[in-house]
């Protein structure tokens, strides 16, 4: 291990070398000690409880594809979870008009609007057969998500950079920026593609 | 099927990294995978008290404490890749924390970027340490940002 120690400090640069950009080369050497053979398994991986926000917008479904994709593990128990927040599609304008029969018809497509995202998250994580439970979550939503995860024990959250919230603030959603903020356990934010180029 | 990813990984020698480091490995982590540990010393501290300082040896006796704190990360960074038998190397970055990382990050091609919430910074009035913050800002890749949970009443 000393060899090993001093080649690594020579490349570090120790005594006055630059730093700039300097890398410092380490490859998994192919001669393992026999000591280290006991930690030989692969590093073990149980499935992990994961949380996923879905809003059903375009960016909650590319960060499911890429759970799906780069996440996943066969074990994990994964709660695809839905704020259905009926404030954010129906302007409080309306509401205060108080036409009850329009209030009813709006609160009946709210539903049926929910139910058709339910359906499409479903056929999502079937495509790629993933086991999972939907769940509704109420109120507003980063608040919502973040307890949710907590009381499921969830290990990590895996949440979209956007959503269809009406608030467009900077370049990160208001959600997924709240769900950052105040999660106890890891959170992935995916960025949609579309975001990429704004940035630049 | 699978292909080859790169996973960027920021280090420094605070606990959140090593947890950011640990939950990869035991929850991210794929066979094939390509790990780069990122790492950016901080000597900004230095040059702005150099302004205050005469003695060149000082500014010497510094440099050499960051460099040898350095070297003592990677070698811990190092053995534990070593251990658990992945595959990857150690970059050091020079800059700001947060532009320094998503550099390093974007030349090698990131699948993803792991960090911690918070390094060695003495400011803890936030959720959430700055550098974290900005790379999740403007990052054009996913990132995971791991919270350390004894750690989150830290204010």
């Amino acid at each position: 291990m000393s060899g090993f120690l001093s080649n690594l400090l020579g490349k570090v640069g120790l005594g006055g070398g630059h730093t700039s950009g300097q890398t410092v080369e380490q490859t998994a050497a192919p001669v393992i000690q026999t000591d280290t053979q006991m930690a030989e398994e692969s590093p073990k991986k149980t499935g992990k409880n994961v949380l996923i926000a879905m809003d059903g917008s375009k960016h909650a479904l590319y960060a499911f594809e890429w759970y799906a994709k780069n996440l996943y593990h066969p074990d994990d128990n994964v709660i695809m979870a839905h704020c259905a927040e009926p404030g954010v599609n129906i302007p409080p304008t309306t509401l205060m008009a108080g036409n009850p029969t329009m209030i009813q018809t709006m609160m009946k497509d709210h539903e049926q609007h929910v139910m058709d995202t339910f359906k499409t998250i479903d056929q999502l994580a079937k495509k790629y057969n993933i086991k999972h439970v939907l769940e509704r979550l109420h109120g507003p939503p980063g608040e919502a998500i973040v307890k949710a995860a907590d009381s499921q024990n969830a290990d990590m959250i895996v949440a979209g950079s956007r959503g269809f919230g009406t608030l467009r603030r900077t370049i990160m959603g208001s959600v997924s920026d709240y769900i950052v903020h105040h999660s106890k356990v890891p959170v992935m934010i995916c960025k949609h593609d579309d975001e990429h180029v704004k940035l630049k | 099927m699978e292909s080859k990813r790169t996973i960027v990984i920021a280090i420094d020698d605070s606990v959140h990294s090593e947890f950011a480091f640990d939950f990869y490995v035991d929850n991210v982590h794929r066979h094939g995978d390509h790990i780069v540990l990122v790492h950016v010393p901080e000597y900004s501290n230095i040059l702005s008290a150099s302004s205050l300082l005469t003695d060149p040896n000082i500014i010497a006796e510094m440099i050499k404490d960051t460099e040898e704190r350095t070297s003592e990360l990677v070698d811990k960074y190092s053995f534990k890749m070593q251990q658990k038998q992945l595959h990857g190397h150690v970059r050091q970055q020079c800059g700001k924390p947060g532009e320094a990382i998503l550099e390093c990050a974007r030349e090698e091609g990131a699948t993803m970027l792991i960090l911690g919430t918070r390094g060695m910074g003495l400011m803890r009035r936030t959720f959430m340490g700055s550098v974290s913050d900005y790379c999740l800002h403007h990052a054009s890749f996913p990132v995971l940002v791991c919270r350390h949970k004894p750690f989150i009443n830290d204010k």
